[in-house]
């Protein structure tokens, strides 16, 4: 999965972080017809 | 100036391959129409059949009040720009503007006015006398064009005119079309494989799939509100994650889950989604950010790769059920 995030922040390998989804911006699908929910 | 209208619109070749299905579409006067997809989904062909160039099997296609089924491409009113520019190598750049036009029997007079002018709009009047072979494959497309304005056609088809370009001159010449489309205010119909120059250029764009139309919108409607996960993901770069989900709970208070991911399903979704579903979730990597902790939009990972270039990006360590995950990091907002 890949996320773009804010250019100032720093992170290095292997160091552990949350992710926060924008729950605005979630999409659903169908997972037989894949059309969008 | 014209609409163009596509009516049920399918090709079958001999050998049965079934290469555009059900193609109904209304381009609207001076309206920039991008067709996009991956390679066979039937877009080129769409624009071949418009432009007369291949026969259809079935359908209508109407270019202003007048079906053209049964036309011959000259007798359409169209000028199509072709990828491999298909210039006349032993022509100087005026007589390649010019043929069309002298073919059809125009004046003279009116020949050269409008490659004079053509070649103004284009910047390219200082070429006129040079043959293909001593242009720039930016200048040989821009002669490609010119050659079609001189028409001054009801309707530009334009079949991956950038795709030999280098990068930097796409993105140049991309700006140039835009201008030009804005000038002229000529209908225009524009494939492409590229997502980004399918969305910089299009009024609207249509994705297609497999011979079918998957979606017909605005640039920022296909982003934001995909009608498949087809279009989702081939819509936006980097493109859109997608996990599969289980959704649990009951009333408003349901969750997608999968090991390593329990997210809040939001409320828009309440009377879409049920309990005990499996979907998809779909995430654009710009629809994360880096949490301070966790709540009930956030997620625990770990960073596997972080790299620069155009942008920076990392990768992490993955919840289970994904095999890693990545994070783009852009370098220049």
């Amino acid at each position: 999965m890949v996320a773009r995030v804010d250019p100032g922040v720093r992170v290095k390998p292997h160091e552990n972080i949350h992710l926060a989804l924008d729950p605005q911006r979630l999409h659903f699908f169908d997972a037989k017809t894949e059309a969008a929910i | 100036m014209a609409d163009v209208s596509i009516r049920a619109l399918n090709k079958k070749y001999d050998n049965g391959f079934h290469a555009v299905k059900d193609v109904n579409l209304e381009i609207r006067d001076k309206e920039f129409l991008v067709l996009v997809g991956p390679s066979g989904c039937g877009k080129t062909t769409t624009l071949r059949m418009v432009a007369g160039l291949e026969e259809i099997t079935s359908g209508e296609i109407r270019i202003g009040e007048e079906v053209v089924n049964d036309l011959p491409p000259m007798d359409r009113n169209i000028a199509m720009v072709f990828q491999n520019y298909a210039l006349y190598p032993h022509k100087t750049v005026f007589d390649n503007m010019a043929f069309g036009l002298q073919m059809r029997g125009y004046p003279k007079d009116e020949v050269k006015k409008r490659v004079q002018e053509a070649a103004e709009i284009l910047g390219i009047e200082p070429l006129l006398e040079r043959k293909p072979r001593q242009l720039s494959g930016g200048q040989r497309q821009r002669v490609a064009v010119g050659r079609a304005i001189v028409r001054h056609p009801e309707v530009f088809l334009f079949d991956e005119p950038l795709s030999n370009l280098d990068a930097k001159l796409r993105v140049q010449m991309r700006v140039e079309l835009k201008r030009l489309h804005e000038r002229l205010e000529t209908t225009a119909i524009y494939v492409t494989h590229d997502q980004v120059e399918a969305m910089t250029l299009g009024d609207r764009v249509v994705v297609m799939k497999d011979g079918r139309v998957q979606q017909v919108g605005e640039p920022l409607e296909l982003y934001g509100r995909p009608a498949n996960r087809f279009v989702a993901g081939f819509i936006g770069s980097p493109a859109m994650n997608f996990v599969e989900v289980s959704i649990s709970g009951s009333g408003d208070a349901l969750w997608a889950e999968t090991q390593g991911l329990r997210v809040r399903v939001p409320q828009g979704f309440s009377g879409k989604v049920q309990s005990g579903q499996r979907l998809t979730l779909g995430v654009r990597p710009e629809a994360l950010r880096l949490a301070n902790g966790a709540d009930e939009h956030t997620f625990a990972t770990a960073v596997d790769v972080s790299s620069r270039s155009a942008t920076r990006s990392c990768s992490t360590s993955a919840p289970a059920a994904c095999r890693w995950w990545r994070a783009s990091i852009p370098a220049c907002g």
